[in-house]
């Protein structure tokens, strides 16, 4: 069982928190999407992404995160330079 | 017996010590009893260039300098080539004698096209081309000129140093000067003393000097039949006075009111004024205990200046900072984030020619406009303009609790004229030190920005709570927001403060009538120039004229209802004020909807002078709109 | 327990910015440093960096472009007792903010400068900023960066800075050491922090920064003696000059004195009466200043 939610691999997008990509399989996999032979538990690593409060917290945060949907790669769109507005 | 309003201008080249000698003459003439107004000009130069004091003493308080004058004494050929033509008919030219041969076309440090003007002159008024044929021309004209030998006559009498050649020379035309006016050798002695109090070989030295010059213009005086005892009446006993220029006069009125940090980058006409505080470190009581001690710091440019004096602020020092037109055109982005953010800051402008460099060394009332505006977008500050010296001292005080009650920031408005001139003030009278509306500890989470009736939130200091500032839109903590309604009511709560400053501020602190009150004609002005305007109306009055002045005082938020009592009641209104445009007319235009059309301005960088206003009064009554002055050196 | 110091304003960088791990360590040093919270002020210039004090719970002063170093300046002179950090970019502190840090370190004020070197202008688009090398192309420049890099390390031995050290964001002891270490140095210090930015700079990458970077060995930071002090400026310039940017403490100098000393040594009450701590009116009145004592030079005889 399990799927690409709760598989090492996915990174899901920042804004459509249910498509994602993967580290080994090219293309867009939804997060409900039955888990392949790559599938590996999800592991926690020193930073990790909160979809439920959108920040980047270190292991030793990990206490407010409890229960949290959180993944420990993140994706950043690699053309995100071309359509963001500016902040300041 | 003779009113008495002397006018003197002593002449000399900078870095010659013809500031020691003009400041020798206004001491005198104060420690004589006399109310003594002294302007300085300087040119932007270390060295070489012109330099003089036109000084005025009278029984009577003055705030302005007249044309022309009673004695001119130069210490050299380029002082006599400037000043000849601002002796009044009967007016004493002092001058040494060993400078008679020296040609009055060959001055070097003299712009160039001064000395075309100057060459003009003399060939049409067939005067010659050296100093000694000047003075024949001056005799021929109704001038007396002394020749002394001035040189000659220390060297003769003094043991001298070399390397004091400048301070004896300027003390001997010192002497002379005032032993020709009137003014007996014990008097001038006192000066002396007075001056060098903390150097006993310099104080020795002039003593000596004086004594010498002294004597021999006792020997010379029989001969030229010079009988004007101006100087040698008797006064009644003064109470205690002050004698302070404009610098002087705010950094005591700082320190009075509580200032604890001065921030500052060095800047002409400001800077002394934070050289002052630095002297005056150590705040005494009657017994000569410290009651305070401010700090300054030396920053490393203006931005870096406003920014410290807004980060000691923050923690609830009373601060400041200080500066000129060039200076303050970077503070204003700091300005702004004071504004934003609350800040009760003080930033004292002594306003000088520009635009740009402009003329570093002299006058001008032309920022006006610029220090309402100062800063992007629309916040509420106070900008206070104080007309006189003794203003200034209160006003700094004022400035400070302004800031601190309403928490904004506020600029003291001042210029060159009040910065460099030097009068006699009676001692400042204390007032109120208010530090405005504070936090109460321990009332739960502290809201920096608190909304409420009042737009003035209880303030704690950083260290006392935990606290937010930034320059963004922020919320009652004062963290970030862009919300739409957060923003209205913070922006709705900073611009209330305008209406609650206007309608709390005494009319005192707007503006101040000066003369009649059944006035016919109103002279609408700011600044030092107020001093020449309410000098002129006893002359104007007794031409006729019913005529007073309106000193604008507040500038920001524009009293506009005050003003217009005043400017709708008067057949004519003249704006009178040292600028192209008029900026205060146009001001009082844009805020009240009545327009001042005629109007008396000045942009040379020198004073607009008593003489001026009566003539340039004269010249409106006769028709003209506009009178552009040009009298001064 | 690090969880005090979140001030539940939203942190708003972008997934995977190398701020979180600064705010992270910054927290932790905070936490385990043990000074009183409202005693602490972080001043920020503008930037993504420029926002930290917002989501940290101590009092924060969010300023210009630029100017935190000045605003720090007068904070910390005006009261001596308040623990002053500064926190800004590389754009901000090494450009536009350039000669205030150079004059901080003229007068070696007790604050700690963290840079957030992430190479780029992040808020407004990732334009070159002072530290990215010349000739580089991050993919939001549209041609190769056209000036050369200035190095924040050697800047600071020049201008006379008192604790030197570098770190990176995502190494959060290492970087947490340092910043206890920066905070509890008595004069101005430079933390430079390697800090990735995802969004922007493609080439500062995690692995980048294992190539590019090494922890320092062997190399003493206390500055002994004069002599002493030129050997390891000439030794930090040979750091410096290498392929590799060296991570660690890189200099401790304690024979400066601070410039809150300095100040005490002109102006004699400052120590024991720093100008926050002074009253300076008595029930709404001035102070009982003796204007011809206080004064004399001004009064006429």
């Amino acid at each position: 069982m399990g799927n690409c939610k709760g598989c090492r691999w996915w990174r899901p997008d920042y804004f459509f928190d249910d498509l994602g990509e993967c580290e080994k399989k090219p293309g867009i996999h939804r997060e409900d999407e039955a888990a392949c032979e790559m599938f590996e538990v999800k592991k926690e690593n020193e930073f990790c992404w909160c979809r439920d409060c959108k920040v980047t917290f270190h292991a030793s945060e990990r206490g407010l995160h409890r229960g949290h949907n959180f993944f420990c790669r993140t994706r950043v769109d690699p053309d995100v330079h071309e359509y963001t507005s500016t902040g300041d | 017996m003779v009113k008495m309003d002397l006018n003197l201008i002593i002449g000399g080249p900078q870095g010659g010590g013809i500031e020691t000698a003009g400041l020798l003459a206004v001491k005198a003439l104060a420690m004589d009893g006399l109310e003594v107004f002294a302007d300085r000009e300087y040119h932007s130069n270390i060295k070489g260039k012109h330099s003089y004091s036109h000084i005025r003493a009278s029984d009577k308080r003055v705030r302005s300098i007249k044309y022309p004058v009673d004695f001119v004494a130069a210490l050299d050929v380029e002082s006599i080539a400037t000043h000849y033509k601002d002796l009044k008919p009967g007016g004493v030219l002092i001058h040494d004698s060993a400078l008679l041969d020296k040609s009055l076309l060959k001055l070097p440090p003299m712009e160039k096209k001064k000395a075309e003007r100057l060459k003009a002159e003399l060939d049409a008024n067939r005067a010659g081309a050296t100093v000694k044929e000047l003075d024949e021309w001056l005799q021929r004209n109704g001038k007396v000129v002394l020749q002394y030998p001035f040189s000659k006559t220390i060297l003769e009498k003094v043991k001298l140093d070399s390397q004091l050649i400048e301070r004896a020379m300027n003390t001997a035309l010192t002497t002379v000067l005032l032993r020709a006016a009137g003014m007996p050798l014990t008097k001038i002695l006192e000066a002396v003393d007075s001056l060098f109090i903390d150097k006993a070989e310099a104080r020795d030295l002039n003593r000596a000097v004086a004594g010498a010059v002294s004597d021999g213009f006792d020997e010379l005086s029989g001969t030229k039949k010079l009988d004007i005892k101006i100087l040698g009446q008797d006064r009644p006993p003064r109470g205690k006075r002050m004698l302070v220029a404009g610098n002087d006069a705010v950094a005591i009125g700082k320190l009075i009111g509580g200032l604890r940090l001065q921030t500052y980058y060095p800047i002409t006409p400001a800077a002394d004024e934070s050289f002052v505080i630095e002297q005056h470190a150590k705040l005494l009581d009657s017994e000569g205990r410290a009651v305070g001690s401010p700090i300054v710091i030396q920053a490393e440019d203006e931005i870096s200046a406003i920014c410290m004096a807004i980060g000691g602020a923050l923690t609830g020092v009373r601060s400041a900072t200080c500066t000129s037109g060039p200076g303050f055109s970077l503070m204003v982005e700091g300005i702004g984030w004071a504004g934003m953010n609350e800040v009760p800051v003080v930033v004292t402008c002594y306003q000088r020619g520009g635009p740009s460099t402009g003329l570093p060394t002299r006058h001008s009332q032309s920022d006006l406009l610029f220090a309402i505006n100062s800063g992007h977008g629309e916040f509420s500050r106070i900008v206070l303009a104080s007309g006189s010296h003794e203003e200034a001292v209160d006003d700094a005080v004022k400035c400070m609790n302004l800031a601190e009650r309403y928490q904004v920031p506020v600029i003291h408005l001042l210029d060159k004229g009040i910065a460099n001139c030097v009068t006699t003030v009676d001692p400042p009278v204390f007032g109120a030190v208010e530090r405005g509306k504070r936090a109460e500890k321990g009332t739960g989470e502290y809201l920096r920005f608190a909304f409420g009736d009042d737009p003035v939130s209880p303030r704690a200091y950083l260290g006392e709570e935990l606290m937010w500032y930034t320059g963004d839109e922020h919320d009652e903590l004062g963290h970030i927001t862009e919300d739409p309604d957060t923003r209205r009511r913070m922006y709705e709560k900073r611009m209330a403060k305008r209406e609650k400053i206007l309608k709390e501020a005494p009319d005192g602190d707007k503006a101040v009538l000066y003369g009649d009150e059944g006035f016919e004609d109103l002279l609408v002005t700011w600044g030092v120039s107020t001093g020449a305007a309410i000098d002129a109306l006893p002359e104007l009055r007794s031409r006729g004229s019913r005529v007073a002045v309106l000193q604008v005082r507040m500038v920001e938020p524009f009293p506009a209802d005050y003003i217009s009592k005043f400017v709708s009641e008067a057949n004519n209104v003249i704006g009178l004020e040292a600028n192209y445009i008029g900026q205060l007319a146009e001001l009082v235009g844009c805020n009240t909807g009545f327009r001042i059309r005629s109007r008396i301005l000045k942009y040379t960088g020198r004073l607009i002078t008593q003489d001026e206003v009566v003539n340039a009064y004269m010249r409106i009554k006769g028709g003209e709109e506009r009178v552009v002055l040009t009298g001064g050196e | 327990m690090s969880t005090d110091w979140n001030s539940g304003v939203w942190p708003d960088w972008c997934p995977g910015c190398g701020n979180f791990g600064i705010f992270t360590a910054l927290k932790g040093a905070l936490s385990e440093l043990g000074i009183m919270r409202e005693r602490i002020v972080l001043v920020s210039g503008i930037g993504c960096s420029g926002k930290i004090p917002h989501f940290v719970k101590v009092p924060g002063v969010h300023t210009l472009h630029g100017r935190a170093i000045p605003f720090a300046t007068g904070i910390k002179a005006s009261n001596p007792e308040l623990k002053v950090i500064v926190h800004g970019g590389d754009g901000d502190l090494l450009g536009i903010g350039m000669g205030h840090l150079i004059a901080m370190g003229r007068r070696n004020p007790d604050i700690l400068v963290v840079i957030h070197n992430n190479g780029v202008y992040g808020l407004t688009k990732g334009q070159a900023s002072p530290t990215l090398q010349l000739g580089r192309k991050t993919k939001s420049l549209a041609f190769p960066n056209i000036n050369s890099a200035v190095n924040p390390i050697l800047l600071g031995v020049a201008s006379g800075y008192t604790f030197l050290a570098r770190s990176y964001a995502y190494d959060i002891e290492h970087l947490k050491a340092c910043l206890k270490q920066g905070i509890s140095h008595s004069g101005a210090g430079i933390l430079e922090v390697i800090q990735p930015c995802p969004t922007w700079n493609n080439l500062v990458t995690m692995d980048w920064v294992e190539k590019n970077t090494y922890r320092l060995k062997d190399w003493d930071p206390v500055v002994k003696d004069d002599e002493d002090a030129v050997r390891k400026a000439q030794g930090i310039i040979g750091l410096e000059s290498g392929e590799r940017k060296a991570l660690g403490t890189i200099l401790v100098d304690r024979r400066k004195e601070t410039f809150g000393k300095r100040i005490a040594s002109i102006y004699k009450n400052y120590a024991a009466e720093p100008p926050a701590a002074q009253r300076v009116e008595v029930e709404g009145k001035a102070l009982p200043i003796d204007l011809e004592k206080t004064f004399p030079r001004f009064f006429i005889q």
